[in-house]
């Protein structure tokens, strides 16, 4: 998050205390901070505004150096990582309703001492699934945006996480640290469910960052390799690996867009009675031989994800599995906002 | 001119990697990422179109760095494919694109066309080498050619003594078209399109060599400057004598960059046969004038490292006949300090703003010079006249180009890793929060 500060706020001596909190959490990385007016870079440094100036002057030196070079680094964001999302701070009443929030100090500090919550439907399955598609980059700072509670995901509630969304967007404080991922439960491609336009809607109205996946589930993005090592995987389980391998071999050989929209989870059985079945669908696998519908027909596993999102996967799979545009780019948003 | 090079199977880029060439391309990418296989891999494909016959790729070609068929090779693709593909598009040509396939015979080290196709607007041609059973030792076997005007299949023999053959040279065929119709004379002029597009590209490597400190004019210009820099001197000094013995277009177009950026212009001065370039305070006193020339031999590192490049750059604008149209430095940046990055950037960005239809891929490590092409996009530079590739090797070894683009205010899209140029930051912070910690344990206060 981008956070710019009005000149006049350093002129407060009231809210030196929380000057300082936002500036420690600029130069740990959680936030980048700018002065309105930008800051100068000069021959012997960064020259800021003249109260910010003045402010950073007052504090001790080792103080003032680290601020300045969070002011610094904030600058140098701006060209290669520039963040999505910004509030500014002004010395007066909040203001949420504009485009990019105007808060008081104490307001912004509220926000930004809260942890960016990433709804999703199941806080263990979808967290591995991120990190699955987060390239290394993007996992260590992931994962220790998590450490420092920068970061958590938040269980949505299973199935429908419309309650939780419109929670979020009751109050500005917790829908400006709020992205919410969901499946689109899409049963062909590009038809999205209503369940999950709806929430594409609820997240829309409250200016609430958001992906809707293109597939239909986390599922059909786990690879065919670790589908098929999963199915191979522990030989001493003869009769469980069998059927494993029934129903993953079949799979695997399926068109992409039918792999991209079947229910791993239940099968064919599990959308027989789908409202959003339409013959449409149907025509997606309609060319199936009876034998592999059959097989087919329960799905892969109902506990697939836990399954097989743990360690593994590895990432030249998801690069021939064609994801990687439709995943970075929702890995990046997530960072964008932190 | 080339548009965009594609490998399959070289080196370490085992899948369809795609590169394509715009007014400004950056290369990034972390150390042994395959940065430099890349922007090689264009020099020498297509200094290979002018190739000689014997062989389709041009090894003895300095760009190629004395390795094997089977160096190009991924070495695990090499058990089971013996071979890569590539395949440039082109601009401003009768090609739309060339495809080649070439596979190796390890025990005879004789590597053989097994598919070249090109394609026109409505039309495309392919010649496949296929061998009934083992291949001969002669490897005279017969090519099939599918010939997409009428859709027939011919078969060319590789024996120059049928009257349908098919040769190669280098990576072109010689007797493909077969006939006077239009089709057959269109091929002719492809194929003569193609063997000239292999002048497009010039390439200065890394290491430059250092000059001498005087130089013989011998009166003979080196069309083009060498990988290691070596013939910008002598292009400089031919220029100069044909200008009554004053630095010529390119030469006052590098002291140019000197006086705007050192405060030092560059004089050639001679010495009866002999010549050297002169570095001298833009600004002087009559009196101290000899004192404050300085042999360009005895300055830095970095600014005899720097006139090949801007050299080079000056010819790429300059677009005679055989100046380059696609220019292809390696860390153009080593020996300079970071200030002279943003003067290297902007020498790159006049290039492309007042230069001829040209080209300049550059890999590098310079932040500076990223950012520096950032600010110009969003001073008006129109974003789509660059593009910057991050690459990098994934778990299993393979290397994978991310395209980053910019919008029109330069800001990048989301493939850029967000800490790639943080070290700087990052060692300022350890040792701030080191002193923090060291001096809360002293008895001092944080004053």
């Amino acid at each position: 998050m981008r956070v710019s500060i009005e000149d006049a706020v350093f002129g407060d001596v009231n809210n030196r205390q929380k000057l300082v909190q936002l500036l420690i959490f600029a130069y740990e990385g959680r936030h980048s901070v700018l002065t309105i007016p930008l800051a100068e870079m000069t021959e012997s440094g960064i020259k800021l505004p003249n109260l910010a100036g003045a402010w950073l002057e007052s504090n001790a030196s080792l103080d003032k150096e680290a601020w300045s070079m969070a002011f610094k680094w904030s600058i140098e964001d701006e060209a290669l990582a520039p963040p999505k999302k910004e509030i500014q701070i002004i010395q007066g009443e909040s203001n949420w309703g504009k485009s990019v929030p105007n808060l008081s100090i104490n307001d912004a500090v509220n926000v930004l001492s809260r942890p960016l919550s990433i709804l999703v439907e199941n806080n263990i399955n979808d967290r591995n699934f991120v990190l699955v598609c987060a390239r290394n980059e993007w996992k260590k700072k992931i994962i220790e945006a998590e450490n420092k509670s920068w970061l958590s995901f938040a269980h949505g509630g299973g199935g429908d996480m419309s309650p939780q969304i419109r929670e979020m967007s009751l109050t500005p404080l917790a829908s400006n640290r709020c992205f919410a991922l969901f499946d689109s439960d899409a049963l062909r491609p590009g038809v999205i469910s209503a369940a999950a336009n709806k929430k594409i809607n609820l997240c829309t109205a409250a200016n609430i960052p958001h992906h809707c996946l293109k597939r239909r589930a986390i599922e059909n993005y786990i690879p065919c390799p670790k589908l098929k090592q999963w199915a191979y995987k522990e030989p001493t389980r003869h009769l469980e690996m069998q059927k494993r391998q029934r129903r993953v071999l079949p799979f695997v050989n399926l068109s992409e867009a039918q792999r991209h929209h079947f229910n791993l989870k239940r099968g064919f059985l599990g959308d027989a009675r789908h409202a959003d079945r339409t013959p449409e669908v149907d025509v997606l696998y309609a060319t199936l031989a009876t034998a592999v519908r059959s097989a087919l027909d329960e799905g892969i596993d109902p506990g697939i994800a836990p399954d097989t999102f743990g360690e593994g996967i590895v990432e030249d799979w998801l690069i021939s599995d064609n994801q990687t545009a439709e995943t970075n780019a929702f890995v990046s948003k997530i960072l964008e906002v932190l | 001119m080339i548009k965009s090079l594609t490998l399959a199977n070289y080196k370490c880029f085992a899948d369809d990697s795609k590169l394509e060439l715009r007014p400004i391309t950056l290369l990034f990418g972390y150390n042994n990422t395959g940065k430099s296989a890349l922007l090689r891999a264009l020099v020498l494909l297509s200094a290979s179109l002018r190739g000689k016959p014997g062989a389709p790729i041009s090894l003895d070609h300095e760009a190629a760095r004395g390795c094997l068929f089977q160096d190009l090779t991924g070495e695990l693709a090499f058990k089971t494919r013996r071979g890569f593909e590539f395949c440039f598009e082109f601009e401003d040509s009768v090609v739309k694109s060339a495809t080649w396939a070439i596979n190796e015979f390890p025990d005879l080290k004789k590597q053989v066309v097994v598919h070249f196709g090109i394609e026109f607007q409505q039309f495309s041609c392919d010649a496949y080498w296929m061998p009934s059973g083992s291949p001969r030792s002669d490897f005279k076997e017969p090519y099939y050619v599918v010939d997409g005007s009428n859709a027939h299949v011919r078969e060319l023999h590789t024996n120059a003594d049928s009257n349908a053959h098919l040769e190669f040279s280098g990576l072109l065929p010689e007797g493909l078209s077969h006939g006077n119709t239009p089709y057959d004379q269109l091929l002719e002029v492809a194929l003569k399109d193609l063997k000239g597009l292999g002048m497009d590209v010039k390439w200065l490597g890394p290491r430059r060599v250092h000059g001498e400190r005087s130089l013989v004019f011998r009166g003979i210009t080196p069309i083009s400057i060498d990988p290691d820099g070596g013939g910008a001197l002598d292009i400089l000094a031919t220029e100069a004598a044909q200008s009554g013995g004053e630095l010529g277009i390119l030469g006052t177009n590098v002291s140019a960059w000197f006086e705007r950026y050192l405060g030092r212009r560059l004089r050639i001065n001679w010495q009866s046969e002999r010549y050297n370039l002169v570095l001298e305070p833009t600004q002087k006193t009559k009196e101290l004038e000899s004192q404050y020339g300085v042999n360009l031999a005895d300055s830095g590192e970095g600014l005899m490292q720097v006139l090949p490049l801007l050299v080079s750059l000056s010819m790429l604008k300059r677009g005679d006949r055989y100046d380059p149209t696609i220019l292809a430095l390696e860390e153009p940046e080593s020996h300079l300090h970071p200030r002279l990055h943003t003067a290297l950037a902007e020498s790159i960005l006049e290039t492309i703003r007042e230069g001829r239809n040209s080209k300049v891929v550059v890999e590098t490590h310079s932040e500076i010079i990223l950012l520096r092409i950032q600010r110009a996009i969003a001073e008006g530079l129109d974003h789509n006249k660059v593009i910057v590739y991050w690459i990098r090797q994934i778990d299993s070894g393979k290397t994978v180009l991310e395209p980053v683009e910019f919008d029109e205010l330069g800001r990048p899209n989301g493939n850029m890793p967000p800490t790639i140029f943080a070290e700087d930051s990052r060692q300022a912070k350890l040792l701030l929060d080191s002193q923090r910690a060291g001096l809360s344990k002293s008895p001092q206060s944080n004053s």
